[in-house]
């Protein structure tokens, strides 16, 4: 996975709110297996570090695709809210996903939708619809330091974890409610990444990053992400429902929350009884982005 | 038991325990001392305890350095700039600029880009640095070849790469991007730029970056500058309560000050960073944290003045005196009344301000008047006793009344300016009253204490001879008699001069101008005027535009689109009145949206250009304002690169831009959810709407537009350069300003209740640092004017009170208030305009001319009671006090005058004024004032005549002798 994938992380980091009743079963009935943990090297901090970062990101693999609809709220200093009510499909592809957001509200923004194809070997592709002008555009993905859509998340925060990406470091393990919490330190091996350091706090029990912290190029905090409101999803994948973007400089804040959420589509039926089909290519395009 | 038996009592019990009472006094001092710089030793822990790095080198904070302690919390102008701290972005901006002439490609030569550069990545990494705009990084709106395949929207920094990287060709079409056509014509040829752009190219739709130009770029491509945010941290309520305290006073002073520690510190740093490039190129820095930074090292710089004035004391003392006691012990008053106060301020929890630091000179005029008139009765009266305590004793009782009566009219006068709403001038009045009081307790227990320890003069003389003595002409018999035999004369003087002085108070300018706060030739105002000259204004003043507030929740206005969705294609009328309903109430809710109102933006547009327009003509105020930036250039610039680059389309979108057919509501079906959302049809401001969302998706997130628009996009930031002109000037700017939107363009500034009714489109306020800084020099003087007003009045009828006498209350305010007006009113009169510390001046000549006046006629009425004769009274009154008062007035006066050598221009005038004030309350005790008395009948100087002669009689006859 690389960069600009903000639905797609959206789709596949949010929890799930799930409307089948099967879908919070301890049972794995997504059909992916977990895989199974490496010989960790403790006594290496780097080696266990990277260890620990490639294992996050083998474990959350194979959830085929998603659909959610979540609320976007940015929250100033003062503590003054704006939300935005969007729809995210995701599909989870090999050689880069594909993602398609599209905003309900507010009534100025409606209908306004946003399609990626990632790429990983090159740079990824945007497109953008605005109703106002009835055109899809093509837009620049090169910049992962860019905001998304105004919030205090870059591109470069909702990408998922790539662990080549960094250089990384254990840095210490603590007792956390569910089991031990393992910290690692990475260092974007990107130059132009907008971090000098970021910190990851990862849950044993899910293997997910509860807490990450941002260092400035200046090597100060700068934001932390809180993660929660974990639900664990076809007995095999943990979901937040909501992240928390607090900016320790400004105090601003960013909000996603997610109301529904359906995680490999086809598991899930309609609400006449019939099965639903999962997404393809095709959900995809820029046709796909328009209203009219 | 009569009066004068328990006042000898008394005396003889103060002999008695004057060494338990100078312990006590200067233990409780010390203590006070001692326990206040403790409170200011923990709160210099709890602010540096905010800080991510323990400081290298703690520095005590005693300072407090906090912009609205200036201001009446309820000003709007305040409180909006509060509001846009929390709101935007609470941060100050650093100008680091510099030119290049050696290049035909100016500032876009690769040696300056790469300088640029260079230095903005190293200043990027600075702690507090939030933002780095320059040449090479600035968000580059432009339509173009995205990743070399379908054409599209970017935004990106300028130059993304290596400037060395790109080709000349790539680097000029930038060039021109940011300076336009025209400019560039200016800087490589008309010819040169026909070749990059084609040779048919329409100038007009190659009008550059009007965010930039004259923001970071010269007009003639020379001159850039980098401009670097630094932010003032901010803490949650939660941190600051858990570190100070909830409702403390250190609460609300300690994050400011750790703010302004934290943005010197990255000054320093970036200092240094530029040290490393100077070589290549001459760079100027300016910004409110280099001036805060260079006020703090020049009032840092003149506090040695202080001390010179302390030593230029002593030396006086010394000459005068010729005895080291003389100097001594009101240095020691002086020093331990200081203490005493500083120890109550602190332990109180308030902090030292630029007007409560006038409190010690105002404590060295008091402590050294109180403390001389002891020692010079003491040197009087010394050749006349042969035992100690009785020449104590009567030095003692010849001071007491009078030094406690000035002591208490001062105290109670200036604690009068307590009632002010300003906190400095509130501070001022209390720590003058306390500083006084320490004063009086300090000069009365530890100077008789000292006295008593001097050996008896060897040249006592039996009091027969000390009255061969006397038959010698006294100078005061002279003066008494040129005041009296003059008099006429003399008051005739002194009404024309209060008349003129009256003409200049009515043509009174209160104006602060940094060109000449410092002095000539000052290397930080040359980099500032450098600025200006070459790129733009470094000023800020903001004007934050408010919409009508929401009635409902983002929630609710979510509901109602959702319901609206449900019901657009639903039949009967039933639901057509719902949906007729609900469209009123979504109509209401969007009208307060004006960052997305096209009517709005529109008018705000052509406010814009208006301000813009006669901004050109130099004769204007608004020739002051030298850039507008805000949401406006971004969205400007949107509009006109989806209209492939057409340079008339660099405007605010209107609804005639919307296509026809997107103008219809839409029905989207939410397969998931199985449900249906509208998306209702376009205008003008949908359309800004989804500008902003399609640059924010681009754009750096320090880059994006919640620093200019709030969320909720019913807020909008208009943000200003302002030159380096005098505040009066830049005042004038803002008034026209707001009269032009006052009269031209009413819509923009309505009161919120017209906005709420939708009379108006936005209510309209102006602030920012600058625009406090110049208006708090009006606020300020104005309100001390009032608040002294308010004190003079007060030690009047305090005078009127002791004296029993209204006349000799109002004869009182010669010497009190014409010292101070005279000077001030002159320089009015010439048209030097006066600023914030000049008026504060005056404050402290109302302590030196209170203490002087009540001296006088407490003996003078006296004097008068016994005697009968003006003349006589006069006379005596001279005699008896004149040495003091003039030893008072020579040492205060050189004391002053050492001020003037100081850098900064407030400490000048200050000593200017002060030796001004204090040789003129002199001509006004020893001329206008006997000269006015001389007029009046006994009778009229009070009933406290007879009780002062009663209570002092023993003096008296001392005196005689």
């Amino acid at each position: 996975m690389t960069t600009k994938t903000p639905w797609l992380v959206l789709g596949t980091l949010v929890g799930v709110l799930a409307l089948s009743p099967t879908s919070s079963s301890a049972e794995n009935t997504s059909g992916v297996n977990v895989p199974s943990a490496p010989s960790f090297k403790k006594s290496n901090a780097a080696a266990y570090g990277k260890q620990i970062a490639e294992y996050v990101d083998a474990y959350n693999t194979g959830w085929k695709d998603s659909y959610s609809k979540s609320t976007i709220t940015n929250i100033s200093a003062s503590g003054e809210k704006m939300a935005s009510k969007t729809t995210q499909l995701s599909l989870e592809k090999s050689n880069g996903n594909m993602g398609l957001i599209r905003y309900q509200s507010p009534a100025s923004v409606a209908g306004v939708a946003m399609l990626t194809h990632e790429n990983h070997k090159a740079t990824d592709e945007s497109w953008l619809y605005l109703p106002s002008n009835r055109r899809v555009r093509r837009i620049s993905g090169a910049n992962r330091t860019s905001s998304f859509q105004g919030t205090e998340f870059t591109y470069e925060d909702l990408s998922s974890l790539v662990p080549s990406r960094y250089k990384w470091k254990f840095a210490k393990e603590s007792k956390g409610k569910d089991g031990a919490i393992l910290q690692i330190e990475g260092v974007p091996t990107d130059k132009n990444s907008g971090y000098s350091k970021l910190r990851y706090h990862i849950n044993t029990k899910m293997w997910r990053a509860t807490k990450i912290e941002y260092y400035d190029k200046g090597g100060r905090l700068l934001k932390t992400l809180a993660v929660s409101k974990w639900k664990l999803y076809h007995g095999r994948f943990w979901r937040a429902h909501k992240f928390e973007m607090h900016n320790k400089q400004t105090q601003k804040r960013s909000t996603f929350e997610a109301s529904t959420q359906f995680l490999s589509i086809d598991k899930y039926k309609k609400k006449d009884g019939s099965p639903r089909e999962g997404l393809k290519e095709s959900a995809f395009t820029k046709r796909a982005l328009e209203t009219r | 038991m009569t009066s004068e038996s328990k006042s000898g009592d008394l005396l003889d019990r103060l002999y008695k325990y004057r060494w338990a009472m100078t312990a006590v006094s200067v233990l409780s001092v010390l203590l006070l001392f001692r326990f206040g710089f403790g409170r200011v030793s923990d709160f210099t822990k709890q602010v540096e305890s905010l800080a991510d790095q323990a400081p290298k080198k703690s520095q005590p904070q005693m300072f407090d350095p906090r912009s609205d302690i200036w201001f009446d919390s309820s000003s709007p102008a305040l409180q909006t700039f509060h509001e846009i701290e929390e709101r935007f972005v609470a941060q100050d901006v650093l100008f680091i600029g510099f030119e290049e002439n050696s290049d035909p490609h100016g500032a876009f030569s690769v040696k300056s880009l790469q300088a640029v550069d260079r230095l903005g990545k190293k200043i990027r990494e600075v702690p507090y640095v939030r933002n780095v705009r320059s040449l090479v990084a600035n968000p580059w709106i432009r339509w173009g070849n995205v990743d070399g395949e379908e054409e599209g929207l970017i935004v990106s920094d300028l130059f993304e790469n290596d400037p060395a990287s790109y080709t000349e060709r790539e680097r000029l079409e930038r060039m021109i991007s940011v300076l336009g056509a025209v400019n560039a014509s200016g800087l490589i040829g008309e010819e040169k730029v026909r070749e990059l752009l084609g040779p048919d190219a329409d100038f007009s739709d190659h009008i550059g970056e009007p965010r930039l130009l004259g923001n970071l770029l010269s007009e003639d491509g020379r001159s850039t500058a980098i401009i670097v945010d630094v932010i003032r941290p901010r803490f949650s309520d939660e941190t600051l309560d858990e570190t100070f305290g909830a409702g403390t006073l250190s609460r609300e002073a300690g994050p400011p000050i750790h703010a302004s520690a934290v943005q010197i510190e990255a000054l320093h740093a970036i200092k240094e960073l530029v040290a490393e490039e100077q070589g290549e190129f001459d760079f100027h820095i300016t910004g409110v944290p280099v001036m805060r930074e260079h006020y703090m090292v020049t009032a840092k710089h003149d506090m040695k003045f202080v001390g010179l004035m302390i030593v230029v004391i002593a030396i006086v003392l010394l000459v005068l005196y010729r005895r080291v006691a003389g100097a001594v012990l009101p240095l020691i008053t002086v020093f331990l009344a200081i203490m005493g106060m500083l120890g109550f301020v602190f332990l109180k929890g308030d902090l030292i301000n630029l007007v409560t630091a006038l409190t010690p000179h105002m404590l060295v005029a008091i402590g050294v008047a109180t403390a001389v008139h002891l020692v010079t009765a003491y040197y009087r009266l010394r050749p006349d006793y042969d035992d100690k305590h009785d020449l104590v004793r009567a030095t003692v009782r010849f001071n007491l009344l009078p030094v406690f009566l000035t002591s208490l009219t001062t105290a109670v006068g200036f604690m009068s300016l307590t009632t002010s709403v300003i906190a400095p001038i509130k501070q001022f009045g209390y720590t003058t009253a306390i500083g006084t009081v320490f004063a009086f307790i300090i000069s009365m227990v530890l100077v008789p204490t000292f006295l008593s320890l001097l050996p008896l003069s060897t040249k006592a003389k039996p009091k027969a001879a000390a009255k061969k003595v006397s038959t010698k002409p006294h100078w005061s018999e002279w003066l008494a008699g040129v005041v009296v035999r003059r008099r006429k004369a003399i008051v005739a003087v002194g009404v024309v001069l209060t008349l003129l002085t009256a003409a200049g108070l009515y043509r009174i300018t209160l104006s602060t101008d940094l060109k000449t706060m410092f002095g000539e030739g000052n290397p930080v105002v040359a980099d500032f005027l450098w600025v200006d000259d070459h790129i733009s204004g470094t000023g800020d003043v903001e004007i934050l535009f408010s919409g009508a507030p929401s009635t409902d929740s983002d929630d609710q206005a979510a509901a109602r689109l959702g319901r609206l969705g449900e019901l657009v294609n639903s039949p009967g009328d039933e639901f057509a009145k719902e949906l007729a309903s609900l469209k009123l109430q979504e109509e209401s809710h969007q009208r307060g949206q004006i960052a997305v109102s096209s009517e709005f933006l529109g008018l705000l547009d052509k406010y814009q250009t208006r301000l813009e327009v006669e901004g050109l003509d130099p004769k204007s105020p608004l020739h002051a304002i030298t850039s507008i930036e805000s949401a406006l250039s971004v969205l400007r610039k949107i509009h006109q690169v989806q209209h492939e680059n057409k340079g008339t389309f660099y405007r605010v979108p209107a609804d005639e831009d919307v296509p026809l057919d997107a103008r219809e509501p839409v029905v989207l079906y939410d397969e998931f959810l199985e449900e249906n959302t509208i998306i209702p049809g376009q205008s003008a401001s949908t359309m800004i709407a989804q500008y902003y969302l399609q640059y924010e998706n681009g754009a750096k997130p320090e880059e994006n537009l919640s620093t200019l628009i709030t969320p909720d996009r019913r807020k909008f930031r208009f943000t200003m350069r302002v030159r380096t002109v005098s505040s009066s000037e830049k005042i004038n700017a803002y008034n026209r300003m707001l009269e032009i939107a006052r009269t031209e363009f009413p819509g923009l500034i309505g009161t919120p209740a017209d906005v709420a009714a939708g009379k108006a489109l936005s209510t309209m306020q102006m602030t920012g640092s600058n625009f406090l800084q110049v208006n708090m020099v009006t606020a300020f003087s104005e309100t001390l004017i009032a608040s002294l007003a308010i004190a003079v009045l007060v030690i009047t009828l305090l005078i009127s009170l002791v004296f029993r006498s209204l006349i000799i209350g109002i004869v009182s305010m010669i010497p009190n208030v014409l010292p101070i007006v005279v000077p001030i009113g002159f320089l009015s009169l010439i048209g030097y305009p006066l600023d914030g510390p000049s008026i504060l001046v005056a404050a402290v000549g109302l302590g030196i001319c209170v203490d002087d006046t009540i001296h006088f006629l407490s003996k003078y009425s006296k004097a008068r009671a016994s005697t009968g004769s003006a003349e006589v009274a006069i006379q005596k009154t001279f005699r008896d006090i004149g040495p003091a008062l003039i030893y008072t007035s020579i040492v205060l006066a050189c004391g002053f005058a050492m001020m003037t050598f100081a850098t900064f221009r407030a400490n000048v005038m200050v000593g200017f004024l002060g030796a001004v004030i204090i040789a003129l309350a002199w001509v006004a005790d020893f001329v206008l004032t006997p000269a006015v008395l001389s007029f009046l009948p006994t009778r009229d100087l009070g009933k406290s005549a007879n009780r002062l002669e009663d209570k002092t009689s023993r003096s008296n006859e001392d005196n005689d002798n």
